[in-house]
């Protein structure tokens, strides 16, 4: 992808976004998406790394549209949000990839996060991408919330305020869902 | 094993059974579960992972990260590991013992990921960096190693607590603190001689040891350095993006290459955390919320941070001025505005607890010479300072009215005169130990020198001497100053003007040192020139002191005439004079209810005033802050105390960061607030204020002072409500003494404090003395001020009490009809 083209045009696109423009939002999400799959691959690839740390992936990303400048966050929590759900589409795209490139099943792409309180460990973004669609069929909210604080790195703060809840709420709907994908997870393993 | 567990309805029993009470799960979930065991266990298990500290979710870590798995027992060189110690991004650490009977305990650092043959020899090498280090501040290295491909690092064990712990248990003082900064300082700067940068400064890095000896540890992360400014990042661990939020660079969040003074923001946040107990940026709580405000917000003044966390005020006080730009400083955004070396850091640290000027400052006028007289003299301003040179710069030689040439020559030599003159005060210039004495001889004889041959510019650079001797609270040497200005004004002839506006200045400085009957008669000597002559502002400038002087000579009468000429001519004047008017309503305030106890009255010229001032002026500006106090004085008279106290405490607090403790404008606050303190009958806390603001008071101004008496007055009366009569005794009997110097005899004053001495006899049952007291204070005040006035009501009630006391209750409710509801 063309990195210099590309983070350009993100400042426009989210001030279009900020004003309302609803078309923007798609071109949003296709750019933002290219970047976060772009640090992704790097990180895999070239870095060699096992382990992709969703947080790192978004700070990076924030990092960039600073070097873009004209960046204000005047809404920081649901361009979070956004990127949480990019970072997931991207990650989970990359292992297919990496998956499909190696007969044999290959490297997964693990996710870890230390700020996840319990959550650090690797997992395969597959199975936690397989288990958050099917949590999602259960319950909507607390897919949501994991699935922001898993891929996005978001806190409990920024997840209430992302999703219209209550610091309370999202608590109560975090400890749920991580429990469940803790168990669900680890029963695999 | 749980295939056949209906995964739905699992969760849908497990995130409902979540939502009720812990007690009520259990019966919940079985009564849902029925005969289904799996069902049941599947949900048991559930909960037992929600409910769990997540730390001990142990079983959720996989097998990517190795060196997170406990190695207890595992040989490293010549030691054993016994026990983890804790795990963090870096690696884990554990206690280790001599595997050869040796005793000695060592911390063994097992760090994460995988060095490659490669990288061996770099570990190594600098592995071999880290142990020339010596200091007795520094956990030294002692042996290091590779392991299945781990690197390993066993270093001085130190047992103690992390020094933010140390500092809480043993309440150390900012001085304290400040000295075990200094001693990290110099073990991190032997560091970054040795070409090693720590990275990772944070209060669980530095522990401290027996007998109080910081030791910082934890090099582990530390990067060789190639030269002190460019950093050849190290790939023998991965650690990019691991960072410590609140005490990591901004750099470093960025992944850019740590240098010494990623150190130095390291240590300035550390210093931050010491001083104010709150981190950097605390209230950034996730590592992404740091990351921004990290990157995006400049860190709070430590002072501030501390005032809103509730902080001792005396703290505030310390964190104030040079610790707040120090701190700042070390804590920039920017790399480069930072201090260049952790040596430099410390240097202005030592500096600020020798009282020396410290380079962090924004080098200015006011802080160079504010800094001399911390040092060397009692009173100090940095605002009133600054406000000075620009104050000066017209207000008081009328500029306007000589040739427009003449006068830009003389700003102009005034600006090259002080310039020249703070200079010799420049940190930057290494001379650190100018004293005040020196500055201003060497201010008078360079005036002196240089305008020998134009006595009209000396004399107004002497008008400018006089200005800032008087801000800074040296009355004595501003009059000097004054003196000479005079004569060399009367020598050249100067216009009546001229001569009434030093006069005026010499009234303002005999008023600052209590002189009131000098001051009345000097003013009242300039009044026919400046009234002829001068500018309306001329005009309210002087008529404002000669009220004040008025007020206190006992020609009470004469004062409420005065303010109200200076009223008529601010409101003539239209709105430029508008804080002029503001000044006379607030004195006039001041006058109809603390003299005349007129209080509805003295409420709404200070209501006048404290919306002026609102209007008028910034937040901080000291004579919004006079007429805050003014108000709340007056609320105290309408019985509106607990409104007043809040009002109090605001202007006391920004008279104190603005003007500092011992200003004249700071002093009288406190007394108001100690005041209101005593209305509000918390009588405790009047006496914890009242007392060393009395000290402060004698010690800046002198004893034999109005203000010094009515802080004892105020002490005494709180003491002796508090029943802590000898001490409220003494206190009283003070203040009589001094008054019966300073005052007529029949001042209303006089007999307030002899009032309050009756009610203190009346607490020991000294009552044949308490009796005589009390009735001549009662007639003395009613006459004076009449029945209704506040001192007279306090005089009526002791009577009553006292006639209660003696069990005479015919005389108690004849008093005690005279007490106004």
């Amino acid at each position: 992808m063309n990195d210099e083209t590309g983070s350009s045009n993100l400042p426009k696109l989210l001030e279009r976004w900020s004003r309302g423009d609803r078309s923007a939002f798609d071109a949003l999400l296709t750019q933002l998406y290219d970047e976060i799959h772009a640090i992704a691959v790097r990180q895999l690839r070239w870095e060699r790394r096992l382990t992709i740390r969703p947080t790192e992936l978004v700070h990076e990303l924030y990092l960039r549209m600073i070097g873009a400048n004209a960046f204000q966050f005047q809404d920081r929590a649901h361009f979070l949000a956004m990127a949480a759900r990019v970072t997931r589409q991207a990650l989970v795209d990359e292992a297919r990839r990496s998956r499909a490139e190696k007969r044999d099943g290959g490297t997964p792409v693990t996710l870890s996060d230390e700020h996840l309180g319990g959550l650090e460990a690797g997992f395969d973004a597959l199975d936690v991408d397989a288990l958050l669609t099917e949590l999602h069929g259960f319950d909507t909210t607390v897919a949501d919330v994991v699935s922001m604080r898993i891929f996005g790195g978001l806190s409990i703060d920024e997840t209430a305020e992302a999703l219209s809840l209550s610091v309370a709420t999202v608590n109560r709907r975090w400890v749920t869902g991580k429990a469940w994908l803790a168990h669900e997870l680890t029963r695999s393993l | 094993m749980s295939r056949q567990v209906d995964r739905a309805q699992a969760y849908g029993i497990f995130s409902a059974a979540l939502e009720l009470a812990p007690s009520q799960r259990a019966a919940y979930v079985s009564q849902c579960c029925g005969q289904d065991d799996l069902l049941q266990q599947t949900v048991d298990e559930l909960l037992a992972i929600a409910n769990a500290d997540p730390r001990t979710i142990g079983v959720l870590r996989g097998e990517v990260e190795p060196a997170l798995e406990d190695r207890t027992g595992w040989e490293c060189g010549r030691f054993r590991l016994l026990e983890l110690l804790g795990a963090g991004g870096m690696g884990a650490v554990y206690r280790a013992e001599r595997t050869d009977g040796v005793p000695q305990v060592v911390a063994v650092k097992l760090l994460r990921g995988e060095i490659s043959d490669a990288r061996t020899e770099r570990f190594l090498a600098e592995a071999r960096i880290l142990a020339r280090m010596e200091h007795p501040a520094i956990a030294h290295l002692i042996d290091v190693g590779i392991r299945e491909g781990a690197g390993w690092i066993a270093m001085e064990f130190v047992r103690g607590p992390s020094i933010t712990d140390y500092c809480a248990t043993q309440r150390l003082d900012t001085t304290a603190r400040i000295r075990l900064l200094l001693t990290i300082a110099d073990a991190i700067s032997v560091a970054h001689r040795n070409l090693v940068v720590h990275r990772d400064i944070k209060p669980s890095n530095v522990l401290v040891a027996a007998e109080g000896h910081p030791k910082l540890i934890d090099f582990g992360i530390a990067t060789a350095l190639t030269t002190p400014t460019d950093v050849v990042v190290s790939d023998a661990v991965e650690f990019s993006r691991v960072f410590t939020p609140h005490y990591a660079a901004p750099e470093q969040v960025k992944g850019e290459p740590a240098t010494v003074v990623t150190d130095v923001f390291g240590l300035g946040a550390l210093a931050y955390r010491l001083l104010t107990g709150i981190e950097p940026f605390a209230q950034a709580r996730s590592a992404l919320s740091y990351l921004h405000a990290v990157l995006h917000q400049d860190v709070a003044p430590p002072s501030e941070v501390a005032y809103e966390a509730g902080m001792h005020i005396s703290i505030v006080r310390r964190l104030r001025g040079d610790l707040d730009c120090i701190l700042l400083k070390a804590l920039a955004r920017d790399p480069a505005k930072r201090y260049a070396s952790i040596r430099d850091f410390a240097d202005d640290l030592a500096a600020f607890l020798a009282c020396r000027p410290v380079s962090a400052h924004v080098p200015s006028a006011g802080y160079r010479l504010a800094k001399f007289v911390r040092r060397r003299a009692p009173v100090v301003s940095l605002v009133a300072l600054l406000a000075a040179s620009v104050l000066t710069g017209a207000a008081f030689y009328g500029l306007q009215a000589r040739a427009v040439a003449q006068a830009r020559n003389v700003a102009l030599r005034r600006g090259e005169f002080l310039e020249e003159l703070l200079k010799s005060a420049d940190p930057s210039e290494g001379r650190r130990d100018v004293t005040v004495a020196e500055l201003l001889t060497t201010a008078t004889a360079t005036a002196e020198r240089k305008f020998a041959s134009e006595p009209l510019i000396e004399a107004s650079m002497l008008g400018v001497i006089a200005q800032t001797q008087a801000d800074l609270g040296r009355y004595g040497e501003a009059m000097v100053a004054n003196n000479r200005q005079l004569d060399l004004l009367r020598q050249q002839d100067a216009s009546a003007l001229e001569i009434g506006r030093a006069l005026s200045v010499r009234g303002l400085l005999l008023r600052a040192q209590g002189q009131w009957l000098e001051s009345e008669r000097v003013l009242k000597q300039a009044l026919p020139a400046v009234r002829a002559h001068g500018s309306p502002e001329d005009m309210c400038f002087l008529l404002n002191m000669l009220g004040a002087a008025q007020s206190r000579t006992g020609e009470e009468v004469a004062a409420e005439a005065t303010y109200k000429e200076e009223i008529r001519i601010a409101s003539g004047a239209g709105p430029a004079l508008r804080d002029q008017l503001m000044l006379a309503y607030g004195a006039l305030s001041l006058l109809v209810g603390g003299e005349f106890g007129r209080y509805t009255e003295a409420e709404t010229y200070a209501h006048g005033a404290w919306d002026i001032a609102q209007a008028l002026l910034p937040a901080d500006h000291p004579d919004r802050l006079i007429m805050e106090n003014a108000y709340a004085r007056a609320l105290i008279n309408v019985d509106r105390e607990a409104e007043a106290e809040p009002l109090f405490r605001d202007a006391a607090n920004a008279e104190d960061r603005v003007l500092g403790a011992d200003h004249h404008d700071t002093l009288v606050t406190d007394l108001g607030l100690v005041e209101d303190l005593i209305e509000l009958k918390r009588s405790p806390e009047a006496i914890d204020l009242a007392l060393p603001l009395a000290h402060r008071i004698d010690r800046v101004l002198g004893a034999d002072n109005g203000y010094a008496l009515t802080a004892w007055f105020d002490y005494g009366t709180a003491a002796c409500e508090m029943h802590q009569d000898q001490a409220g005794l003494n206190a009283l009997r003070h203040v009589e003494e001094g008054r019966l110097r300073l005052l007529p005899p029949e001042h209303r004053l006089i007999h307030s404090v002899r009032s309050g001495i009756g009610i203190c006899l009346t607490h020991l049952r000294r009552y044949a003395e308490a009796e005589p007291l009390l009735l001549a204070a009662a007639s003395g005040l009613e006459r004076a001020r009449g029945a209704e006035f506040r001192p007279t009501q306090s005089a009526f009630r002791a009577l009553r009490d006292l006639y209660t006391a003696m069990n005479e209750p015919d005389k108690a409710a004849s008093w005690a009809a005279k007490v106004r509801s």
